[in-house]
């Protein structure tokens, strides 16, 4: 299990690295979508916990199935 | 169709001005909001890449054939960075200097043709030389020279400089090209192999870089081989800068920054893409309308709604129209 949590702090590493992209995407994506700011924001902040939110469920699922690996 | 408040001015210029420099068209546009977050994004992410990558994630190499010993290197990934506009697009030009370049590499087999002339900085080290000096061997600088080749592949310069202990040093360099007796790196790459692999034979690690060019040369008197001199001099920014790498290079920077490379190339791909999208909204304008609109999720509710109350009312109408006809 030790070994598990050790390969996962490695992992993390590299995982953070998706936050900045994930919010670059969803504020890009929702700007060329609508122009009001509030709405662009709002939007903005619902795709980006869509995106992060399956990443980490999808992270989650990978773990769990690699624990006893 | 565009929303009338939104004012898209000249959407062809802007597309433009969008395309070359992420926030630009939005500008221009008086679209501020837009043009920070298109900026901040996707300059952001780019330059983050460039510099998770060490500067040399984003180049352009298109290969006609493959060279000896080199793969057929085609960079399709430029294709999304190119998006970013002005700071990718220098690697065009890059690329198409590295290939005359090479070009007139290959057409070295005319003997005493000119590539270049060089005169500027060295550094590097020097063995074995005997020109009135006892037996120097050690690290030197000065400012080398060489060109001239005339007929054949003769070849002549000269090297002022001094020794790490401040000894004053200048002696004349002569030789074949051909022979092997002057080897000078790319002129035009974005990263080189500078491993002093004659006179440091215990290094074992490559060393590359890309602002300094490998130069050897050595040093005769007529047909007395007096030793070598090995070392770096300078490489002007316009000549390495998003310029292309070999096969040897991209191993090297693989080796080096492992993951941190790929994702340095997903960050530049990423922020190019991203940009057609900024592009598209200067030209067009936002795809699904200014935004105060009302939400489709309740307009979806409404019909919902207004079909269910059909659909209630649909029986009742039956009942009264069945009871009318009776």
């Amino acid at each position: 299990m030790s070994s598990s949590f050790l390969l996962l702090a490695v992992a993390q590493n590299t995982t953070w690295y998706v936050l900045p992209l994930a919010g670059a995407i969803s504020l890009v994506y929702s700007a060329s979508r609508y122009e009001l700011p509030e709405r662009i924001l709002r939007r903005a902040a619902r795709l980006f916990l869509t995106i992060t939110g399956f990443m980490a469920g999808v992270f989650v699922i990978l773990w769990l199935l690699s624990a006893n690996l | 169709m565009t929303d009338p408040r939104i004012e898209l001015r000249n959407p062809a210029l802007a597309a433009l001005l969008a395309f070359l420099f992420p926030g630009a068209g939005h500008a221009y546009q008086r679209r501020y909001f837009k043009a920070a977050i298109y900026s901040v994004c996707v300059l952001g992410i780019y330059f983050w890449g460039c510099s998770l990558g060490e500067a040399k994630a984003v180049h352009f190499r298109w290969d006609e054939r493959a060279e000896d010993g080199q793969s057929r290197q085609r960079t399709f990934g430029y294709l999304a960075q190119v998006g970013v506009g002005l700071p990718a697009l220098p690697a065009v030009a890059q690329q198409l200097r590295h290939a005359d370049q090479r070009d007139a590499q290959n057409s070295d087999q005319q003997p005493g043709e000119i590539l270049e002339e060089i005169n500027s900085e060295f550094t590097g080290r020097l063995n074995h030389v005997e020109l009135g000096h006892p037996e120097i061997t050690g690290q030197v600088s000065g400012v080398i020279r060489v060109g001239d080749y005339g007929y054949g592949t003769e070849f002549e310069g000269t090297f002022t400089g001094q020794t790490v202990d401040g000894n004053p040093l200048q002696f004349d360099l002569l030789g074949s090209r051909n022979s092997g007796s002057l080897q000078i790196g790319d002129r035009i790459t974005g990263l080189d192999n500078v491993t002093m692999s004659e006179l440091v034979l215990e290094q074992q690690e490559l060393e590359f870089s890309g602002d300094r060019r490998r130069f050897f040369v050595r040093v005769v008197d007529k047909t007395t081989d007096l030793g070598m001199i090995e070392g770096t001099i300078p490489r002007p920014f316009h000549n390495h800068y998003l310029a292309p790498l070999d096969d040897e290079s991209l191993q090297y920077l693989n080796g080096k920054l492992g993951k941190q490379y790929e994702l340095a190339l997903v960050y530049t791909w990423i922020a190019g893409l991203l940009n057609i999208l900024a592009v598209w909204d200067a030209l067009q304008g936002p795809a699904y309308g200014y935004g105060d609109e009302e939400p489709e999720e309740d307009s979806d509710e409404k019909s919902s709604e207004k079909a269910e109350a059909a659909d209630a009312d649909a029986p009742a109408a039956a009942t009264a129209t069945a009871g009318a006809s009776s």
